[in-house]
């Protein structure tokens, strides 16, 4: 559902992608790990459309319809209506909108866009408190402003809620353990599983070999200045964790 | 038309019986005259040009009611719930159709000579004698002591004129000993050519442990002109709240001064200023800590799009007496285009040692990040500038408690920013 070819990206006139190659199919997820400014996260970013990355060469495709499209040519909310969801490393905090109506306004959104009836506000509340389950939080998160005040763990899990209310055919989780600790991770990990499907496919970025040990990767790759260096499955995490990224470089 | 000849068009027109009153109005229009409207070069005017108001041949309101048609009778029942308590001005006049009953704390009574003392060294002097001579009837709101007024009570003024009409109105509000009194001014006007204005003229009296809550919602023409002077007076223990929600006219001055005269008592003066293309909204507060141990907050915000332009001139006078007061003070703008701005002027005079008192001002646009994450979650530009422009402002709306009031500001507010927000 996703092929990048040769992709270059700069930020601020610096290059950081350079020349990243990756194939995803559906039900597939993969691990990208890498060294600290290899351009993990500019991956991310790139693909959810963030305004501060520029493409200069090279091509996303991905699956819309049925048919494999140039993704750099929507807009970021289209590439978000389309299924692409990026759980941020640093979830925004946004004062004075309410963490339900941001999601009802969001969940509204997609729904428009594949050309169903908006859910009222009583149905959808009883919706997102199956959903909130899932990753453990208590409903009175709904009526606060979007991760003002919330603990890094709550942020995470707040990532996970909206990525199980959207339910995206294509999670992009950047760096969703950092900052967690071993209960959070395992709450966020379960919520992560849980929404694994044949239909969906995840990319996790990540520094450490800890999150694949809660949510098991089909494809490992290493990013190393810009580009995908090493492919492997799941025993190369393993083989990172003890030996570090030296020998690759 | 000149000023001279809108005056004997208003005489003729108005039945002005008291001629103590009426010696009283010509010597304020001459006070008017001799003093002209003020330019940038005062102070206080600095950000705010008359010039295009002056060049407008106004004309004076007719006594008798200008008939509406029905779109505009039915855009005036929009604007009344049935939670609230209604009166209705036409063009000056108290429409009994569109109105509720007149209850016994409310009456409508010719102006006297009183009303129109002589006040030559008001900061707001100019507008204050421009009001004063046009003046022919006062609506007086007097809550006894211990007494709840039952529902909010609305005022709408409505300005409906096929060319440019200039009305003067006061209300005069007396809320007794342990009182309660909410209420909404709220003021519109339908399109013309060249825009009407109003000027009112606004007194609050809060008496011993009354409570007060005031909301002049602005929602006036674009053509049109507005101004208000508004004197407030806190007795002891008194709790006074204000909002002044600015969302349309042209040009917009309101002048707002808090007297503290007893202990005790706390004033929230709140403003919400929502712009486009060149609508332009002057506040001028003037908190005064004449005794001390009171409490004032104000806090304005503006949202601003367009070229439009907001001022916000807070100032603060803690007299030498006025011990353990207690003042803070903060601006915020939100800039959504290059062309808006924002002129935010603090003016701290603190007379006495043992005080608090601060101050802060904000100018900012809306922050990119913030945009991409809910972009990120597939909610699109303009939603997005609106939610977060919404969450902006809803602060001070929530200041009001009652949910009738804060459903019927919502409204406005949404439908503003609505309208606005998608020529951004």
């Amino acid at each position: 559902m996703l092929d990048i070819r040769n992709l270059h990206a700069k930020i601020e006139g610096k290059e950081i992608l350079k020349g990243l190659s990756l194939k995803v199919n559906a039900g597939e997820v993969h691990a990208i790990m890498g060294p600290n400014g290899s351009g993990k996260s500019t991956l991310s970013k790139v693909l959810a459309g963030h305004p501060a990355y520029e493409v200069t060469s090279g091509e996303v495709k991905y699956e819309i319809n049925f048919t494999m499209q140039n993704l750099l040519e929507f807009a970021p909310d289209v590439r978000a209506k389309e299924g692409i969801f990026l759980a941020f490393q640093y979830p925004v905090e946004v004062p004075g909108v309410t963490n339900f109506s941001f999601l009802q306004t969001a969940f509204n959104s997609v729904l428009q866009h594949q050309g169903s009836e908006p859910m009222s506000e009583g149905e959808f509340r009883e919706f997102l408190y199956q959903k909130m389950k899932l990753v453990q939080m208590k409903p009175e998160y709904l009526d606060r402003a979007v991760n003002v005040g919330f603990s890094g763990g709550e942020k995470k899990r707040n990532e996970i809620l909206q990525m199980a209310v959207l339910s995206p055919r294509l999670a992009l989780l950047d760096e969703t353990d950092s900052g967690l600790d071993i209960d959070a991770l395992r709450i966020v990990a379960e919520g992560v599983n849980q929404l694994r499907s044949k239909q969906n496919a995840m990319v996790l970025v990540t520094h450490y070999q800890r999150l694949l040990e809660y949510i098991k990767p089909d494809f490992v790759h290493v990013l190393a200045n810009g580009k995908i260096i090493q492919t492997g499955d799941a025993s190369l995490a393993l083989e990172l964790d003890k030996k570090g990224y030296d020998w690759l470089l | 038309m000149s000023w001279e000849n809108t005056y004997l068009q208003f005489k003729s027109k108005s039945n002005l019986d008291s001629i103590a009153a009426n010696q009283m109005r010509q010597a304020s229009f001459e006070n008017f005259l001799s003093q002209g409207l003020p330019t940038r070069k005062e102070e206080a005017w600095k950000y705010t040009s008359l010039t295009d108001f002056k060049a407008v041949p106004w004309q004076s309101a007719l006594l008798e009611e200008e008939i509406l048609t029905h779109d505009q009778l039915l855009a005036i029942s929009k604007n009344l719930p049935a939670e609230f308590y209604n009166l209705v001005f036409v063009n000056g006049s108290l429409n009994q159709t569109l109105s509720d009953d007149l209850d016994s704390d409310i009456t409508l009574s010719e102006i006297v000579a009183e009303d129109l003392v002589k006040d030559d060294k008001h900061v707001e002097s100019y507008m204050l004698q421009l009001s004063k001579s046009f003046l022919s009837k006062k609506l007086i709101i007097n809550i006894k002591s211990h007494k709840t007024f039952a529902k909010p009570l609305q005022i709408v003024v409505v300005q409906s004129s096929k060319a440019s009409v200039y009305v003067s109105e006061k209300i005069s509000i007396k809320v007794g000993e342990d009182a309660e009194l909410t209420l909404i001014v709220n003021t519109f006007s339908f399109a013309n050519a060249t825009g009407d204005a109003l000027n009112m003229n606004v007194d609050v009296s809060v008496a011993n442990s009354a409570r007060v809550k005031m909301i002049q919602l602005q929602n006036e023409d674009v053509q049109s002109y507005h101004f208000s002077q508004c004197e407030v007076n806190l007795a002891s223990n008194a709790q006074f709240q204000s909002l002044a929600m600015s969302l349309g006219s042209k040009l917009t001055r309101n002048y707002l001064h808090v007297n503290f005269l007893g202990k005790n008592s706390f004033a929230g003066v709140y403003g919400l200023t929502i712009l486009d293309s060149k609508q332009h909204v002057d506040n001028y507060t003037f908190i005064q800590h004449s005794i001390g141990e009171n409490q004032s907050i104000q806090h304005y915000k503006s949202i601003l799009s367009g070229a439009s332009q907001s001022v916000f001139r807070g100032r603060v006078r803690i007299e030498q007496d006025a011990q353990k007061a207690n003042s803070e003070q903060l601006n915020n703008n939100l800039l959504l285009t290059r062309e808006a701005s924002a002129n935010s002027i603090p003016q701290l005079e603190i007379y006495a040692d043992d005080v608090k008192a601060g101050h802060g001002s904000t100018m900012g646009q809306l922050n990119k990040d913030e945009i991409f994450y809910f972009l990120s979650r597939g909610i699109n530009q303009f939603e997005a500038v609106k939610m977060l422009a919404f969450g902006y402002a809803k602060e001070l709306v929530y200041k009001f408690e009652d949910q009738s009031v804060q459903d019927f500001l919502m409204k406005s507010l949404h439908s503003k920013l609505e309208r606005m927000i998608q020529n951004v």
